[in-house]
């Protein structure tokens, strides 16, 4: 991690990356001026208090949601002058997304649901079919594939949705309270795969989280106040 | 494996509920759009089916008042059409009326009977049944009547009846010589049978008890007629022969007392092919034509039955006689009362023929030699030649005038007496030409009798005057002529509307052979339609008609208008439901790269599966939609078309058309709808928020514009109403027939509906406000929770305003003639009574002394009514007389479509009466645009707008070409429209215009009747009218019952729409259900922490139960009120017919529905758990 602007093929650049709202009271900024760089292979926890922007830089990273000015380069492309086409492509190659809430599609099965990541991209080869068998295993999950969620427990759920984010093989992974809705035991477990998994596939991975205990087991730190993205 | 198919399909299984409810809205939106379109193909189908009943196997027809040879049956040239083994059917077709009466004196009458002398070659064309046939074989000496004449008469089988009919007459009963006081025959027939539409004897054996030996179970003789109309009139049939017979038609052969044969008649052939080259056929005796040789052998003359020579064929005869340089002669006999010295009155003679010829023709005509010698001076003016016997009796020489009294016939056939002077130019000798009879026609009666004493004329004579040498001379020379004038002083004189000659001559050889080929030539010339012997393609005719007036699709999807929307409009809120419960999803597809237009592709093809389901369900429950409504149509709603005779056609077109325009809209909202989530950010989809933040300025903004148009329109609608209320606005018709006050009103209630509107939404956005402690409570808490989704509410309720006003407003048109008195600007003109007679009544009713008329009444019935009855009763009555054309029914009882209506000639005295209600027509009394000349020489006419518009499809200005007018390339013009009037199915023209296209129509059979405010005037004035004129068919209603059955129909349409908007409306209300579900499942969180606060069910129940009731009575309290201020002006009349109850429970109805929908909504609020609820936030 570094605040240089100088940055290599592989790296996340955000250059004063500013996200204001307007409300009744007048105009909010929630990201003033933020400026970071983060390495291929980072695993950085981010935390602040509740309402203080740590989903809006999430968000604001991952192309779901647009900064009121400056520039954000991932891995050498300047997204926002992307088409919205190419966001979405992009989205669907290099990023992939962990919610506090699963989002698994109720209609699908475990297989399918981490699958659903490859839909963007067309057809699912059996070579994609065997690569989310495996997360699933990786995940200790193989012997639900054909389960649907609502026979799955929030932790169980929980590590679906993180093989839907690892299927394409991302570079950037963001998670946002990955753990929020899991119990203590649980949201451990989902926090060690969360970052063995990153560092197997080597990828960024930010992680927006609430729980110190979570948040103490990343390499590095991130608090956000003011809307000044501050190491701890 | 996952696919974009299958996850498509696991989805639609998945939402299997909701996806369920919004396959039910597609399939209510494809019933009521392909059961739209399969009523009026139904009706196009049962019209056509109707056209083929009616008709039986005839496929063409000459139907006409000339009466032809019945021999031309068999002569006839007839190619195969439509059916095998062509047959044609000489056929007698009359007007006419029949009366039954029983012994004990009770009269009922049926006028307007259409009577058919058949025989077994038309009963083959009617395809009846070899039992029918065989009855008919059986008892062929009585009248056959359909069941709706035995209806009217209340006759059964073997009791006696009446026929009354125009007995034929070879010369026009307004000429001269045409017969005035014997028009009628009068024909007495037992029923020998009934001919009935269905077989009835497996369900109504109790009359077929009564019925069994008579009645006949066929469709085509039971509605047979030419015209295209779906209703059928009374019918009677009478054996040929018989009814030859009876007319005095029937053939005659030769013998010693009458050494010419007669061939027996008929004027109509009906044919089951395709009638062609008429003129090959013909015979000059079937146009009641001859040529005449003379005794020289060098003269043939041209003559006709009817005296007078058409002018169509005597135009004919000398375009022959000018193709093959023939000499002619032509000439106008007329007949002079009295010639008279005018120095010496006393020398006088008496029913002397002139004739206006030229006597400067030469040979063969000639020569005319004069008693000096001189040659016979070429006559101009008044200048006139007389015979010798003639200047003897009257003692005049050359120089001397003469006073002729003559008979001038007038436009109804009365016959003043008029004078005329003429100066004797030369008078010739008693000698070769001058003693010529060739010239006269033949004229049964008169010119065969021996004396004077023995004519068998039609007007008076005064026989005290002949004299002696008046006697001798007739004995002698008959009725040659006595004195000539020039062709055109006589034409001056003498024309008719018939024409301008009596005979014309043709140098010609009179060789059988020499004459039939001038027969030949003189046929081929005439234009045979002008004398009515035009081939009517009646099959095709009635096709082409059966398309029907009204496009009956376009008006049942105008009616289902409310019901597709509402169905519709409740898709989408299913489908808006169904995706903001799963609105987590979208966002998640586009979390992992799907595109935007990816994920709507995904969300239309889930809605496309739904559709074509939805079409399939949707085309069989067309199918049953189609068939209620033809039901009602047949039932409920049967004044609308007049007929129980229709049954659903189901097309393939139909099926496909209407689910794939169902299908189309369906994706076409829906992707509107998708539109709404597009503008949500993904984030905000993940969250699940579906509030898209606007920022508050511009809500702020957009809310005092609403404040600021809205309070405008009701500041507009306040002051129209003062305005209006304080007879500021002008009394005089805005456009359409609408006054200025009727705008007004419409006006005033779109503006409070519109205002209203706006104004709810600027409450709904308006700023919050902190109402206190004391006033925060449940209720308020609801009024807020309206203002959560402004834009929904502000849907929600417009739409139901909006449906109700409209729903209302048409619902308290409705209109009730029978309400309202005679009023000269008003539909009735000020008229109380119209009749119809089945034959025209030669006399203008206009000169009938209805006083007399009660007299003779009194005399020949004497009894309570209208014995008792004071002449003052009746004092002030006043008839206006009008001729008929008679065409087709072009009224809105009509489902066909019509091209050539029925026309009456409006007279010079109705015309400057003027009065009824006119729309877009301009002028102190728009009948006078009637006297006015069109730049291209178009007649001017004047419709009712209705009429116009709905059945003819014509507007002001547009042309109506009409065939049946002798005047070739005839056309009339719309000048004018009457609104609401009881001239509905006619066009108008001014008498003037109409004798002249006309010419053929004698006497009226159109009366409108004025009479006083005698309570007791219009029955006794309605009796009198009955009875004295009961031979002619003659049959009053009073006029608020016609314009009754007129408005029967829009009443209907109207009840109609009512109906089926009322359904739409409760459909909608079902949506509103939806939309509070939706307002339920956003809140649940909500909700769950109101209930964790401690409040119970029941209140929660009740706070969703007022939001929801807040919408509803909003919307149904706005749209009420805008739409009685609309109406206002209507509701004010005495015609009013508000169908109250229908309308309220209507909207109770509404009410209900739309508190059910509250109640299900309160049922899922309560159903949801409170601590995952909690949690889940």
């Amino acid at each position: 991690m570094s605040s240089a602007v100088g940055v290599r093929q592989e790296t996340l650049v955000l250059e004063n990356v500013t996200k204001t709202f307007e409300t009744a009271a007048g105009a909010l900024t929630i990201l003033n001026d933020v400026t970071l760089t983060f390495q291929p292979g980072e695993a950085v926890a981010i935390t602040g208090p509740s309402g203080c922007g740590k989903s809006t830089l999430l968000y604001t990273v991952g192309l779901l949601d647009t900064p009121t000015s400056g520039r954000i380069t991932l891995f050498s492309e300047d997204v926002y002058r992307l088409s919205s086409s190419q966001q979405a492509k992009f989205r669907n190659e290099k990023i992939g997304f962990v919610f506090q809430e699963h989002h698994l599609l109720p209609q699908c099965t475990v297989l399918e649901n981490v699958l659903l990541a490859r839909l963007p991209a067309g057809t699912v080869t059996s070579e994609v079919e065997s690569r989310a068998k495996a997360l699933l295993e990786r995940v200790g999950l193989s012997s639900r594939l054909g389960h649907r969620p609502a026979q799955l427990s929030g932790g169980e759920r929980q590590r679906v949705a993180i093989c839907r984010a690892l299927l394409n093989e991302p570079r950037l992974i963001l998670a946002d309270e990955p753990t929020g809705n899991l119990d203590p035991t649980t949201a451990e477990e989902i926090g060690t795969l969360l970052l063995e998994l990153q560092a197997e596939h080597k990828t960024i991975l930010l992680c927006v989280t609430h729980s110190e205990s979570l948040a103490a087991r990343f390499p590095a730190r991130m608090t956000l106040r003011e809307g000044k993205l501050v190491r701890v | 494996m996952l696919t974009r198919n299958t996850l498509v399909l696991s989805t639609l299984k998945h939402y299997w509920r909701s996806n369920l409810a919004m396959l039910a809205g597609i399939i209510i939106a494809c019933a009521a759009l392909t059961g739209a379109l399969i009523v009026g193909d139904s009706i196009r189908g049962s019209l056509k089916q109707m056209t083929l009943d009616r008709l039986g196997r005839v496929e063409t027809a000459i139907d006409s008042p000339r009466f032809v040879t019945e021999e031309l049956a068999g002569k006839i040239k007839v190619e195969k059409g439509t059916y095998a083994d062509p047959l044609t059917a000489p056929v007698i077709h009359l007007s006419g009326a029949i009366k039954k009466q029983t012994p004990d004196g009770k009269v009922s009458r049926a006028g307007g009977v259409q009577v058919y002398g058949v025989d077994e070659r038309f009963w083959k064309l009617m395809a009846i049944s070899d039992s029918t046939n065989q009855h008919i074989q059986q008892e062929n000496d009585g009248v056959i009547l359909n069941e709706v004449a035995r209806d009217i008469l209340g006759a059964r089988y073997l009791d006696d009846v009446t026929l009354y009919v125009d007995l034929p007459s070879s010369i026009p009963r307004d000429t001269l010589f045409g017969e005035r006081d014997q028009t009628t025959a009068q024909i007495d027939l037992p029923v020998s049978g009934v001919f009935q539409k269905e077989d009835l004897r497996a369900s109504n054996w109790e009359d077929m008890k009564v019925y069994l030996h008579s009645d006949y179970f066929d469709r085509s003789p039971s509605v047979f007629s030419l015209r295209p109309d779906q209703t059928s009139g009374p019918i009677a049939y009478v054996p040929l022969k018989l009814l030859q017979e009876r007319l005095g038609i029937q053939e005659l052969p030769a013998s010693r007392r009458n050494p010419n044969p007669k061939p027996a008649r008929v004027n109509a052939l009906y044919s089951s092919g395709v009638i062609t080259d008429v003129s090959q056929a013909l015979s000059l005796a079937d146009l009641q034509l001859r040529l005449v040789p003379n005794e020289a052998g060098t003269i043939l003359a041209l003559e006709s039955d009817q005296l007078i020579l058409e002018t169509t064929i005597a135009r004919a005869a000398e375009r022959v006689a000018a193709e093959n340089k023939l000499k002619t002669q032509p000439i106008l006999l007329y007949l002079a009362n009295e010639l008279a010295n005018k120095n010496n009155l006393d020398k006088f003679a008496m029913y002397s023929t002139v004739a206006g010829i030229d006597l400067t023709a030469g040979e063969p005509f000639g020569p005319y030699v004069s008693t000096d010698g001189q040659p016979v001076p070429k006559l101009t003016g008044n200048e006139v030649a007389i015979n010798q016997w003639l200047a003897e009796d009257l003692g005049v020489s050359i120089g001397d005038v003469i006073r002729m009294k003559y008979h001038q016939v007038g436009s109804t056939g009365e016959l003043p007496e008029l004078e005329a002077e003429f100066t004797v130019k030369t008078i010739l000798k008693m000698e070769a030409a001058t003693l010529d009879r060739g010239v006269v026609p033949v004229i049964e009666g008169v010119t065969t009798a021996d004396s004077f004493a023995d004519w068998e004329q039609p007007f008076p004579m005064n026989l005290d005057r002949i004299t002696s040498r008046d006697e001798e001379y007739w004995d002698e020379y008959k009725a040659t002529p006595k004195l000539f004038m020039s062709v055109e002083m006589a034409q001056k004189m003498w024309t008719s509307k018939y024409g301008d000659l009596t005979s014309i001559r043709f140098a010609h050889e009179t060789t059988p052979d020499a004459i039939e080929k001038l027969e030949r030539q003189i046929l081929n010339a005439i234009d045979l339609p002008a004398t009515g012997l035009a081939v009517q393609p009646v099959l095709a005719q009635g096709l082409k008609a059966s398309a029907g007036s009204n496009d009956f699709s376009g008006l049942f999807l105008g009616f289902s208008f409310f019901l597709i929307g509402a169905a519709l409009i409740l898709t989408v809120l299913l489908f808006r439901l169904s995706i903001e419960e799963r609105i987590r999803q979208l966002g998640l597809y586009a979390a992992v790269g799907l595109t935007t237009g990816e994920i709507r592709t995904l969300l239309l093809k889930e809605t496309l599966l739904l559709s074509l389901v939805g079409g399939v369900l949707g085309a069989a429950a067309a199918v049953a939609y189609a068939d209620l409504m033809m039901t009602g149509l047949t039932t409920w709603w049967q004044g609308a078309v007049g007929t129980t005779n229709l049954h659903v056609y189901v097309t393939p077109m139909a099926l496909i058309t209407g689910p794939v325009v169902t299908l189309i809209m369906t994706m076409l909202v829906v992707w509107w709808s998708l539109r709404g989530i597009a503008k949500l950010s993904v984030r905000e989809q993940l969250t699940g928020n579906l509030t898209p933040d606007i920022p508050a300025k511009a809500a702020q903004h957009r809310g005092a514009i609403s404040f600021w148009v809205g309070s405008s329109l009701l500041g507009i609608a306040v002051v129209l109403l003062m305005a209006a209320l304080g007879g500021m606005l002008p009394q005089k018709e805005a456009f359409s027939g609408f006054n200025w006050t009727i705008v007004a009103f419409f006006q005033i209630g779109l503006c409070t509906l519109i205002g209203g509107i706006l104004l709810l939404r600027w409450w709904l956005v308006r700023p919050a406000t902190n109402a206190g402690a004391a006033r925060f409570n449940l209720q308020r808490l609801s009024v807020l929770n309206t203002m959560r989704q402004p834009s929904r509410t502000l849907t929600t309720t417009s739409m139901i305003a909006s449906a109700t006003f409209l729903i209302v407003a048409v619902g308290v048109g409705q209109y009730n003639p029978l309400a309202v008195k005679p009023d000269k600007t008003s539909g009735n003109g000020g008229f109380s009574l119209v009749a119809e007679s089945s034959r025209p009544i030669l006399a203008n009713l206009e000169s009938l002394d209805l006083n007399q008329a009660l007299a003779e009444c009194k005399a020949s019935a004497p009894g309570p009514e209208p014995a008792a009855t004071p002449p003052s009763a009746i004092e002030g009555v006043r008839i206006y007389s009008f001729p008929v054309k008679s065409g087709e029914n072009a009224s809105c009882l009509n489902l066909y479509q019509t091209t050539v209506p029925t026309i009456l000639g409006v007279s010079e005295e109705f015309i400057q009466r003027g009065g009824f209600a006119f729309a877009d027509t301009p002028g102190e009394n728009p009948w006078t645009r009637l006297n006015e000349e069109t730049p291209n020489g178009n007649v001017p006419a004047l419709g009712d707008m209705n009429t116009l518009m709905y059945s003819l499809h014509k507007l002001q200005g547009d042309t109506i070409e009409l065939p049946m007018s002798n005047v070739p390339n005839a056309k009339i013009q719309i000048a004018g429209m009457l609104t609401g009037s009881v001239f509905q199915g006619v066009l108008l023209i001014s008498e003037k215009n109409f004798r002249r296209l006309f010419p053929e129509v004698v006497g009226y059979q159109y009366f409108l009747v004025e009479t006083n405010s005698n309570p007791g005037c219009v029955p006794l004035a309605s009796q009198l009218l009955e009875t004295r004129y009961e031979e002619f068919g003659l049959d009053a209603e009073p006029v608020a019952d016609r314009l009754a059955r007129f408005l029967a129909v829009q009443n209907t349409y109207l009840t109609t729409f009512q109906t089926l908007g009322g359904l739409g409306l409760l459909l909608g209300t079902i949506g509103l259900g939806v939309v509070m579900l939706r307002n339920v499942l956003e809140r649940r969180g909500e909700i769950a922490l109101l209930r964790s606060i401690g409040l119970t069910g029941s209140r929660i129940g009740w706070m969703v139960f007022l939001e929801n009731s807040f919408m509803l009575l909003t919307g149904i309290a706005l749209g009420t009120i805008a739409a009685q201020l609309a109406m206002w002006p209507h509701l004010q009349s005495s015609a009013a017919q508000v169908p109250w109850v229908s309308l309220g429970g209507l909207l109770v109805s509404v009410l209900l529905v739309g508190s059910l929908g509250g109640l299900f909504a309160v049922w899922r609020a309560m159903r949801l758990p409170i601590v995952t609820t909690l949690r889940g936030e």
